[in-house]
């Protein structure tokens, strides 16, 4: 049976495109939240795991990216109840609301993709609709289980940087490369034993992360009453040093039969969930350049300078780190050691997920259901910096505290008709209507000045304050909706769905949805057998899906108003008129075609999937500019662009070995998908995204992918000089010299002359030269999953990955920037540096150059292509034999040993391809920016059941 | 029977359901309105909405790419007396160089800014409150007086000077809020006569000169009418000004002399100089400031401001702009404007550096920018009167201002052509890093030499001559408005 929203079907009868996870892929993970544990399940399905910080929401995509200014991620459905997804903390540690639900309670995680199976939630379809359902207890005698591991996260492929010897040699040869620069000098600073000083950064910022987890469960029931109850806790501390996550949960689901008629149900789940961070990692998104980034910090700062002085004392100068050693240049960068000792920068999670329901069933074809959900997020945010360094510096101290209060309540009331008329013609008609009200509230104080050093608390002594955070928001969704499926003998199917949402943020409030589908059992054909064909094939399929579901993903509670908003002027209070609304504004429309077919041989030990669909997407809201005369405060929203996914899905599961002792299943699956925006609005030829507003590296334009890398082409390095050679939009090479002696230029055509481009420029700029590069959406994803039992032992073997894209590898640039930076290694043998050095990667070393190697603007030097392979699992397993366990009275118990991320074929020379400097950003992936790169996880663990 | 009773209860659970399915749905909650914001169109309603909303106009020119910071620096820095240092921190290369291209930030942002105030001062006017009292008609003069105001900076900024042809094109006239307006520009001329005619139903509006207070009928609370409006004989001084600007010397001289007859304001007397530059706080008592821009601590610009472009670290920030040695020279010993200066160095600057420290901040990281003040009324008066042949008090405006700042000079005593000279000299001086020296050549369509960088022994090594023709006197119309408005006009040469 399949989840397909307001009711379950079986999989061969689903019309469709639906895919199944069992729960079970999830459970005993190193992971926070279930997402993360399902890259490569199944095909259509992308996720990909940004960073290495703690609960940080992965990047989750379904058959493409399906909106330009408004979410693409998917609405996830937990026991019938939409969940708040993405991150709500506001402070540097993550919080991913989806880690509420503790990955051993899943019981299975189905993923509607097409028209057929999502138009039943209308106008919150287009990216996908993902149903979670818990585990529920079975009648029989109760069943308790444990379920326990502990693991080791370490970081990998962290690049190779200069040790001190190497940097101050490189550095000083880069000033005497420089005549303006000749005051600068570098030199190693003595350590507190006399010896210089060589600081490995990565020891301060990352450590070997230990975690531990364990569940409880006990479940059972009689005939009438079933029950599941758990508790889990887990305490995983990162690879960044300080971050950390700790969560305690409970969940309970009962259904209870009261007679013939009436059966009653609910479930009650809450969570506590506490996210740690000392400081920014740099990796979420917006943080890419923050100056205490430690991922950053990691990199950038001199191995020649200890974090701490001779006598212990933390070297620090002012907000930023001391460097006494350097002279005639300034290293503004924080010392990472005080934040990560001193500052805090956490949240803590409390969240209740709960519904009841009420079911008659007065005849037997009727089946009427009345179901009160709520989901309730709070979420208090806690920030301190020191006032010694760093962030907390130039206030004299800071903290903020914000507290933040989400709620949701959704009443569904449902009357479902199965009736079989003359046995063979099968009929199930779906009545519904439905609710929903989100709620949402924040407000926070921030406190400047701290009068009392003994103090790192919201409530110590403060000069100044200041209101922060606050966020007021509500919306109401009123939905009507109706499914009805049919089929002759089991052998014809057709369904239709149609849903009509009003919606309070529109201007236009009301709209319909629909999908209809059909399915043809061939197989069951009489000519099928008499063809002989079901010798061959032991079932044999065809389907298709044709629909309209809309997208509101994210968009605020108010677009169709035009607000003023407060300030103040001398004290006395203002109004602006500060934000145009668009009465007219509705969501963004997809219309889903999907065929496809499945078949099974071997006697059904090798079935098969195959998909094609078409998404096209239309309206896509885009803030659209008008005349500035005008005088319009903001860009007004309107549903005016396209663009379109498409793609072919294949899903292969077979049974390979099957005999008494060894067994061998194997489940491989591969996505095609091509993205395409066809059209913006008029005067807007293109969308720049930014990272954290400091680099734009991504551009969204019609007839490309959306968010393709815009960066500026280079012809390697002239032998002759070791100047940088750009192209300039034509193609053009043009030389350049951070350092131009007298009588030469920075920017100069191959005979010396000074540069002048076609529109007057004297530079290469990005604006004027850069192209359009790579698509940074991969045009191929999916996994291959092979469990092995040989007797008692198990093993599984799970690959994932993504091919066909591109990513900016923008640390890359640092880590060749030509300024105090460290560097990487490899500048030792791949920077210019001698007449006749031929195919060298790295123009001459200058000191101060930021522009050769990338620093001032994205250059096509950085872009690599992101195709990689992961091991993102091996588990090796042993079952205690049942003739050990009896006397124990134990049913089950199994060891295991599991490795995550263990191996990675790939060409990318950054930690890891699977990366997102800009989180679940629709138009700026592709990004790896100053990024704290995945987790390499082992973990051993037992199972029990009693 | 029993199958009865069965129909009975279907029935009856039947209604129920019914009920839940299609009648119990809040259709209230599908009409959610921000309440933490007001609707547009139910925005001035009192007086005291029209007040938050005349605040709210005053506040909008405070960008720093308007008034706050870049109207004052175009004056400065793209004159003959100021230049970028070598050691700059990227800010304002194109107005050293005279290079800006269509593509120019500066130049796009001051329009969006413009038009932005514009657009606020139009749905104070537009508003349809009706005038019953003497607070609500003080209010809609000063909405008045800033869309008069910013119409003849915007005009000054994007068209060619008024002298050189008035029938030229000057920028889109916005009187009335359309989101889909696609204005062209109107004449020179006509914009002119639109600000005169703002700022002239502005005079005739106000009821409150600076100092005096209003109290709020409706409310109890008042409102001190301090530096920070635009009280009745600033609505003057704009005016004066912008008559000079068109060379219409009988009404400047009025307009100047209706200031100085009525207004009651003083100059600070040159003991209190360095200390009134120091000053954060709005004025009431009509020395010396008529209208500034006022910014606080929790409403500024933060960094944009003009003291930390001018003054260097520590007490400012960038301290990217200097003065040249010849200016800082032509300042007397006795000059207390003098004082306004630091001769220092600069890393990465070849010779002395003149830091300019008029705007000295520490350890407050705003300031108020002055728009109107009392020596320029002064000095627009001497310069009417010279332009009406009346020598002796064309010398007696300006020595008024010239022997207060310097308290031993014994007044300038020229003749003939020689006392515009002085005038613009001492304007040149008095109204430094206020951003009027360039306005004085462009106005007048006087060539002159911009110095771009210095040497050693502080002589000017690079610059460029400047006239009348010269492409960057004037900045481009936006590229964001040529591409979504068929109807505007770029300017020639851009």
């Amino acid at each position: 049976m399949v989840v397909v929203g307001y009711g379950v079907q079986k999989k061969k009868e689903v019309t469709g495109n639906l895919a199944v996870i069992k729960g079970a892929v999830v459970a005993d993970k190193p992971i926070q939240s279930f997402e993360a544990g399902i890259a490569g399940r199944a095909p259509g399905v992308q996720i990909t795991v940004p960073n290495g910080v703690l609960n940080s929401p992965p990047v989750f995509r379904i058959r493409g990216t399906n909106s330009i200014s408004l979410s693409s991620y998917p609405l996830i459905v937990i026991d019938g109840v939409p969940s708040f997804t993405n991150d709500y903390s506001s402070t540097n540690a993550a919080a991913n609301p989806l880690a509420s639900i503790n990955p051993n309670d899943i019981e299975s995680i189905d993923v509607a993709k097409d028209a057929a199976a999502t138009a039943i939630y209308g106008s919150r379809a287009a990216n996908g609709v993902v149903f979670i359902t818990t585990k529920k207890g079975k009648a029989g005698k109760a069943k308790v289980t444990y379920d326990g591991w502990v693991g080791f996260s370490n970081p990998y492929r962290l690049p190779s940087m200069m040790n001190a010897q190497q940097y101050t040699n490189f550095k000083n040869a880069a000033v005497a490369n420089n005549p303006t620069q000749s005051a600068v000098q570098f030199n190693i600073a003595t350590g507190a034993n006399g010896a210089p000083v060589n600081t490995n950064w990565y020891d301060y910022v990352y450590r070997q992360g230990i975690s531990q987890n364990h569940n409880v469960s006990v479940s059972g029931g009689s005939d009438n009453t079933t029950y599941y109850f758990s508790a889990g806790y887990t305490a995983q501390q990162g690879i960044i040093r300080k971050n950390n996550f700790d969560r305690l949960n409970v969940l309970f689901n009962v259904d209870s039969r009261v007679n013939k008629v009436m059966t009653v149900g609910g479930k009650i789940s809450y969570s506590n969930e506490k996210n740690l961070a000392a400081t920014s990692s740099g990796s979420l998104s917006g943080e890419a350049f923050n100056t205490a980034g430690l991922g950053r910090l990691a990199l950038v700062l001199p191995p020649s300078i200890s974090p701490y002085n001779p006598d212990g004392s933390y070297n620090i100068n002012g907000a930023s780190i001391g460097y006494a050693n350097i002279v005639g240049t300034s290293v503004p960068y924080y010392n990472p050691v005080p934040q990560l000792d001193l500052n805090r920068s956490n949240n803590e999670v409390n969240h209740i997920q709960s519904n009841a329901y009420l079911q008659l069933k007065p005849l037997n074809w009727i089946t009427l259901r009345s179901t009160y959900g709520i989901d309730y997020l709070n979420i208090d945010n806690d920030l301190f910096w020191s006032p010694v360094t760093g962030d907390g510096y130039s206030y004299n101290g800071y903290a903020s505290a914000i507290f933040g209060k989400y709620k949701t309540w959704v009443w569904t009331n449902t009357a479902q008709f199965d009736y079989t008329f003359a046995k063979k013609h099968n009929v199930s008609l779906l009545v519904g209507s439905e609710q929903t009200r989100r709620t949402s509230l924040a407000y926070g104080i921030n406190r400047q000045g701290l009068s009392d050093p003994n103090y790192n608390l919201i409530q110590a002594g403060w000069i100044n304050n200041n209101a922060t955070g606050m966020g007021y928001g509500e919306n109401y969704l009123l939905s009507k909706f109706s499914r009805l499926n049919y089929d002759y003998n089991k052998k014809y199917f057709i369904s239709g769905n149609l849903r009509q949402d009003e919606y309070s943020a529109l201007g236009v409030k009301k709209g319909t949805f629909w999908g209809v589908s059909g399915r043809w059992d061939i197989s069951k054909e009489n000519f099928w057998s008499s063809a002989k064909l079901d010798h061959i094939f032991n079932s044999f399929s065809i389907r298709g899906s044709y629909g309209k579901v809309g997208n509101i993903a994210g968009i605020g509670d108010y677009t169709p108003y035009s607000t003023f908003a407060s300030g103040l002027y001398g004290g006395a209070s203002t109004l602006t008129f500060n934000t145009v609304g668009n009465p007219a504004l509705q969501w963004e429309t997809s219309k889903k075609t999907d065929v496809g077919f499945s078949f099974s041989v071997l006697r059904e030990r090798l079935s098969a999937e195959v998909a094609y669909y078409r998404n096209n997407i239309d309206g896509l809201i885009l803030n659209v500019a008008q005349a500035p005369s005008a005088g319009l405060p903001s860009n007004p929203p309107q549903n005016i662009g396209s663009m379109y996914n498409k793609g072919v899905e294949i899903d292969l599961n077979a049974r390979i070995i099957e005999t008494k002792n060894f067994s061998w299943n194997s489940n491989f699956n591969i996505s095609f998908n091509t993205n395409q925006v066809t059209a913006l609005a008029p005067g807007l030829t293109n969308i720049q995204t930014s990272t954290s507003s400091l680099e734009t590296v991504n551009r969204t334009a019609p007839g490309y992918a959306v968010g393709y890398l815009w960066v500026v082409r280079t012809a390697g390095v002239d032998p002759e000089t070791g100047r940088r050679i750009f192209l300039n939009a034509q193609g053009n090479k043009v030389y350049y010299q951070y350092y131009a002696p007298s009588g030469q230029f920075n920017y100069s055509n191959a005979d010396g002359t000074k540069y002048i481009g076609p529109t007057g420029a004297t530079s290469i700029s990005q604006a004027n030269d850069a192209v359009m590069y790579g698509n940074v959406q991969p045009k191929q994803y999916g996994g291959w999953n092979n469990d092995f039992r040989y007797k008692n032992f198990d093993l599984n073997v799970m690959l994932t990955y993504q091919l066909g894209f591109y990513v900016y590898y923008g640390t890359n640039a640092g880590l060749h920037d030509q300024r105090f930076w460290n560097n990487a290694t490899d500048m030792l043998t791949q920077a210019w540096q001698n007449k006749g050095d031929a195919n060298k990667l790295y123009a001459k070393p200058v000191f101060g150059d930021n522009v050769s190697n990338g620093s001032a603007m994205p250059l096509d030097i950085n872009v690599f292509k992101g195709n990689f392979v992961k091991l993102r699992n091996l588990s090796v397993g042993y079952n205690i034999p049942q003739s050990v366990l009896s006397r124990a009275k134990i049913s089950r118990l199994r060891v295991y040993v599991s490795g995550q991320n263990l191996a990675i074929i790939t060409k990318y020379p950054g930690p890891d391809p699977e990366v997102s400097s800009n989180g679940n950003s629709a138009t700026a992936q592709g990004v790896d920016r100053n990024t704290a790169g995945n987790a390499r996880t082992i973990t051993v663990g037992l199972n029990v059941g009693f | 029977m029993k199958k009865y009773i069965i129909n009975y209860q279907f029935s009856k659970l039947g209604l129920l359901f019914g009920i839940l399915l299609f009648a119990s749905c809040q259709k209230s909650f599908l009409d959610l309105k921000p309440y933490n914001a007001s609707v547009l169109s139910d925005a001035i309603k009192s007086e005291a909405d029209l007040n938050a909303a005349v605040n709210g106009l005053y506040a909008s020119l405070r960008a720093t790419d308007f008034y706050g910071r870049t109207f004052a620096v175009k004056g400065d820095l793209m004159a003959d007396h100021a230049f970028l240092s070598s050691q700059n921190s990227g800010r304002y290369t194109g107005f050293n160089l005279y290079n800006m291209v269509v593509t120019d930030g500066y130049a796009s942002n001051i329009w969006f800014n413009a038009y932005q105030a514009i657009k606020n001062a139009n749905l104070i006017i537009n508003s349809g409150l009706a005038i019953t009292n003497d607070n609500i008609s003080q209010l809609f003069s000063e909405a008045y007086a800033i869309r008069g105001m910013v119409y003849f900076d915007l005009c000054r900024n994007y068209a060619l000077p008024y002298a050189k042809d008035p029938n030229g094109p000057g920028v889109p006239i916005v009187l009335s809020f359309n989101q889909n307006a696609k204005p062209a520009r109107s004449s020179i001329k006509d914009v002119y006569a639109q600000a005169i005619s703002d700022l002239n139903k502005a005079y005739s509006l106000a009821k409150f000169n600076q100092g005096t207070t209003m109290t709020f009928q409706s409310t109890g609370q008042s409102r001190t009418v301090n530096s920070s409006f635009c009280s009745k004989y600033a609505i003057s001084g704009l005016l004066a000004k912008v008559y000079q600007h068109m060379g219409d010397w009988a009404n400047a001289k009025n307009a100047a002399l209706d200031v100085v007859n009525n207004g009651g304001f003083s100059l600070v007397p040159s003991t209190g100089l360095v200390n009134y530059w120091k000053g954060t706080t709005p004025r009431t008592d009509r020395v010396e400031t008529m209208f500034e821009v006022t910014s606080d601590a929790n409403n500024s610009v933060s960094d944009g401001t003009l003291a930390n472009l001018y003054v260097p670290k520590p007490i400012g920030s960038y301290g990217d702009i200097l003065a040249t040695q010849d200016f800082y020279n032509s300042h007397s010993l006795t000059d207390v404007r003098r004082q306004l200066y630091n001769p220092s160095t600069r890393s990465g600057q070849l010779g002395i550096a003149y830091y300019i420290t008029k705007y000295p901040i520490d350890p407050i990281n705003y300031d108020d920018v002055k728009i109107v003040r009392y020596a320029e009324v002064l000095l627009i008066l001497s310069e009417a009167y010279y332009n009406l042949n009346d020598p002796i008090n064309a010398l007696k405006y300006l020595n008024m201002v010239a022997m207060q700042r310097d308290p031993v000079f014994s007044g300038y005593t020229s003749t003939g052509p020689q006392i515009l000279e002085d005038i613009l000299t001492e304007r040149g001086k008095e109204l430094a890093w206020e951003g009027y020296r360039f306005w004085d050549f462009y106005r007048l369509q006087r060539s002159f030499v911009k110095p771009q960088a210095q040497d050693a022994s502080n002589a000017i090594i690079q610059s460029i001559t400047v006239t009348p023709t010269t492409l960057n006197i004037i900045f481009p119309i936006p590229k964001d408005e040529i591409l979504v408005n068929p109807n505007i006009t770029q300017n020639n040469g851009y």
